[in-house]
């Protein structure tokens, strides 16, 4: 961004001011440097933050930017892992924080409409003494924002039988890049023409910006199981969880960790995994009592095919909710291994699990950096974080190059670049491995069928034009400078 | 010329297209230099009726050659099939390995899953299994101009680009022609059968419903039909008002205990008639259910709504009401947990005291104060000039469609004047 764009911006503060009031601008450098980065490697530089608090402030901000042709970047929680929320070409960032409202909740209908600044777990928490919940869990619900969700498409452990974000969003209001303020879908689970729902969602703020949401809720259930599967190898797990899901078998969650995910979260919060397992399964079932019984004797039978060291059910809440801890924390915890991680995401054929697993260990061995697996396993989805040393020179732009090894390698395998976290500013120039030029070309007609002079979030999930790993590598390099230490 | 390929009563005047893979899709789309002909794509032609009246078009794009299962993966609970291929012949191989698509369209004999999925075909399986469009994990599509173009893959979870088959499920083959589907699979449920009760009330309808919804029960399909369309599709219960139907599945004691819970719901009313019907012969009432496209096909006008659960009780009393007053026969299906109702009525020999016209816009006005939607899926086509057959939609959405429709289509060649962004 030139110097005479960044002062067009900073001249408009005043009406920024005006719109959203005065307390709820931001532009002192103290203030943008919280805004700077997101959950990835990534950073950017806003000029400005706005906290507005409906949709026809919003309306106005979009319609103030648009007339300076200033670009615009909606944010949550900031807890993405693949840029979407990094202003990549400055401008000005809109973040959600003040819409944090439930709205409305409709028991009866089983939906809710909120915000898009409220945070994931809120809602369920919200609603869970009418006996309902909001199935998409990111490892992040604790701090993800619904709206920022919805830019991702995001899912989490149990959206193996319960779907991911889009399979829950009955419908939005949007602010489209123009101003205009319109409803995609509504409170009905089905409707009359192009989904333009379901095309925006998982869309990473570049079409529109969500202001409000009516979202599914199902009904908690009446019995959960949790059970801990500890096996020798990774191969045994990975086995295991070809053997469920191919005997037509689909549990709530099915997640796996490898010994560096067992060893950190042990350490960390005393899960109670058994010391010497090469990978834990863990496995919940909910349901009918009698179903989720059913099942459990079922999953247990094809566990044992592939000799565990260990099965154990967790007795009650508190102990099932312990056997959650050390899942939820690992990635905090892999800091006990290395000082940093880097946390990839893909998703693969759950048949190929066995194989890429084992391409990825040898990718490890001849590297040099260990690779700590944690999986969605069920879905196939793969999250190996690869551990190392941001001080270390040559280490990042190593585990970089690396990251990209095991998505090719997941692509090669019949899979995709991203499973839940999106393309953002991470995997854009890795686009071309899944898709021809004629997909990105269709992909971004839609960009322009929503708005022509790209505004909105833009330089992301597209390639920048240059070789794949070289703009990834010079921008992290860029944020991180030689030998320094974050 | 194929029966198949008539549309609105109109001939393809260049005649039909019968690709056999992608490329030759793509050079059909892409040879078609004209700006001014349309071409039409065409499954099994068994929802070509909706959509506004197609003044005239060039060339039937029949896609019922592309009909080959190019992958079942059956360890990983997928597969690939190409457009055309029929559903059941889709469902038919996968049941052999104890799965199946929880897609239910009518008529899966004819129906290929392009088709299905473009016109977002309704199914009664919704309830539990959501809509099928959670079912597509991927999709190769031919655009206009013949580019083909692809989004997701065969894995079940991904976020990689943008989910461009959001765009054609419901797209009628608007913004280009879907030649391939990569879908998630469900397994199929170890038993499973139907709960029949009969009502005199429409509350009771209602409230059973309500019940099981809130229940721990997991239907697999829930619907209400009236005492017409039982006497339609011949089914041999003893009259009354509203009969429901639940159909449940899963393992043995799981499938025992929702048959219970059903049952001790049951006790709460005062039904008229209650039956339980296993495997096959609950199969048999489904396919009745699913294939029922009401009085006569040419003279049938079909209505389907889309609405909330607690919306449809007001809107379904206050259709109710109406057609009593002009006491016109009307055959009606209702999923309360879902939301959604279809009613049929004979838009020619019907004995209602009012014009046809007059009655559809009076459901239309019905329906729109209930906060709900309505769209006139069938119509007798001389029912169909100047009929806006798909209703208002808000003038925002409808304007990003329209914008959708230009960049992908920019001279209409797909469809041209059927779906709702050609409206004025």
């Amino acid at each position: 961004m030139s110097q005479s764009e960044l002062l067009e911006i900073k001249n408009l503060v005043p009406e920024l001011k005006n719109i959203v009031g005065s307390d709820y601008v931001l532009d002192d450098k103290a203030d943008l440097l919280v805004y700077e980065y997101d959950g990835s490697i990534d950073r950017g530089n806003p000029v400005v933050i706005v906290l507005p608090q409906s949709a026809t402030e919003i309306s106005s901000v979009l319609k103030l930017a648009r007339s300076h042709s200033i670009p615009v970047v909606a944010r949550g929680a900031g807890t993405g892992l693949s840029g979407g929320a990094i202003a990549e070409h400055g401008g000005i960032v809109i973040s959600m924080a003040r819409m944090n409202k439930i709205l409305e909740v409709n028991a009866d209908d089983r939906y809710a409409i909120v915000e898009p600044g409220v945070v994931n777990l809120d809602l369920s928490t919200h609603v869970g003494p009418q006996g309902l919940y909001y199935a998409p869990d990111p490892s992040s619900q604790r701090a993800c924002t619904i709206g920022g969700n919805i830019a991702e498409n995001s899912g989490g452990p149990h959206c193996l039988a319960y779907g991911v974000t889009t399979n829950h969003v009955l419908g939005m209001e949007v602010v489209l890049a123009d101003g205009s303020v319109t409803w995609f879908g509504e409170n009905e689970r089905d409707g009359i023409g192009y989904d333009l729902r379901g095309i925006t969602i998982g869309s990473e703020g570049t079409l529109a910006i969500v202001t409000k949401i009516s979202v599914r809720l199902l009904r908690s259930p009446e019995h959960v199981k949790t059970m801990l599967m500890a096996f020798e190898t990774i191969e045994d797990a990975s086995a295991a969880v070809t053997g469920i899901i191919g005997a037509g078998m689909v549990p709530a969650a099915l997640e796996m960790m490898d010994h560096f995910c067992i060893k950190a979260a042990e350490e960390a919060v005393g899960a109670g995994y058994p010391e010497g397992a090469g990978a834990v399964l863990l496995v919940e079932l909910d349901g009918l009592f009698e179903s989720v019984e059913e099942e459990s004797d079922e999953i247990e039978a094809i566990c044992r095919e592939f000799g565990p060291l260990e099965i154990r059910v967790a007795d009650d809440a508190m102990e099932r909710e312990k056997l959650w801890s050390g899942r939820k924390g690992v990635l905090g915890a892999l800091g006990r291994l290395a000082p940093n991680y880097y946390l990839v995401d893909g998703t693969i054929p759950r048949t190929k699990l066995v194989d890429v697993l084992k391409q990825i260990n040898e990718l490890s061995e001849r590297s040099g950096y260990p690779i700590a697996n944690l999986l969605h396993a069920g879905d196939g989805n793969l999250h190996p974080s690869i551990l190392f040393d941001e001080r270390k020179p040559g280490d990042v732009e190593n585990i970089l190059a690396i990251g990209a090894e095991i998505l090719r390698i997941c692509v090669e395998s019949g899979g995709v670049l991203s499973g839940e976290h999106g393309i953002g500013l991470e995997k854009q120039d890795q686009m071309p491995l899944m898709f021809t030029d004629e997909d990105m070309a269709t992909m971004s007609l839609l960009k322009i069928a929503f708005e022509t002079e790209d505004l909105l979030n833009p330089g992301k999930v597209f390639p920048t034009g240059a070789g794949c790993g070289d703009i990834s590598q010079a921008r992290a390099i860029a944020r991180v400078g030689p030998g320094a230490y974050i | 010329m194929k029966t198949k390929h008539i549309v609105d009563g109109v001939q393809p005047s260049e005649g039909a297209i019968h690709p056999k893979n992608r490329d030759e899709l793509s050079i059909a789309l892409s040879d078609v230099l004209d700006s001014d002909k349309v071409v039409v794509p065409i499954g099994g032609a068994t929802r070509l009726q909706i959509g506004a009246k197609i003044p005239k078009y060039d060339y039937a794009l029949d896609l019922s050659g592309m009909n080959q299962l190019v992958a079942h993966n059956s360890a990983d609970l997928t597969c690939v099939a190409q457009a055309g291929a029929t559903l059941k012949s889709l469902q038919d191989v996968l049941k052999e390995q104890g799965q199946f698509l929880a897609i239910d369209a009518a008529f899966p004999e004819q129906a290929t899953i392009g088709g299905i999925l473009a016109s977002n075909a309704p199914g009664y399986m919704r309830w539990q299994l959501a809509h099928m469009r959670d079912m597509v994990i991927g999709m190769e599509v031919v655009l206009p101009s013949g580019t083909i173009t692809k989004s997701g893959g065969p894995v079940v979870k991904n976020v990689s680009g943008y989910d461009m088959a959001r765009l054609h499920i419901g797209g009628y083959g608007t913004l280009g022609v879907i030649s391939e589907i990569s879908f998630k699979l469900t397994p199929l449920p170890r038993r499973q059968g139907t709960f029949i009760l009969g009502f005199q009330t429409e509350n009771d309808l209602h409230n059973f419903s309500e019940e099981v919804f809130r229940s721990h029960v997991m239907p697999l399909a829930l619907a209400g039909i009236n005492s017409e369309v039982t006497k339609e599709l011949d089914l041999k219960f003893p009259a009354s008002l509203y009969l429901v139907l639940v159909r449940i599945g899963g393992r043995q004691m799981a499938f025992l205990r929702q048959k219970e819970i059903l049952s001790q719901i049951a006790n709460n009313y005062q039904y008229a008639h209650t039956e339980f019907f296993e495997e096959d012969s609950s199969d048999v009432l489904w396919e009745k259910l699913r294939d029922f496209r009401g009085y006569n096909i040419n003279t049938s006008i079909l209505g389907r709504v889309f609405s909330t659960p607690t919306r449809l009780r007001g809107l379904l009393a206050h259709i109710s009401e109406y057609l009593q007053k002009i006491e016109l026969k009307v055959a009606l299906s209702v999923q309360p947990g879902f939301g959604t109702m279809e009613f049929y009525f004979d838009g020619v020999s019907n004995s209602a005291k009012v014009d046809v016209e007059v009655i559809m816009s009076e459901i239309h006005r019905i329906v729109l104060e209930n906060n709900s939607h309505l769209n006139y899926e069938q119509l007798p086509t001389e029912l169909k000039n100047g009929f806006n057959m798909w209703g208002p939609i808000n003038r925002g959405s409808l304007d990003l469609m329209k914008s959708l429709r230009r960049t992908y289509d920019p001279t209409r060649k797909l469809n041209r004047g059927r779906y709702i962004t050609d409206s004025e």
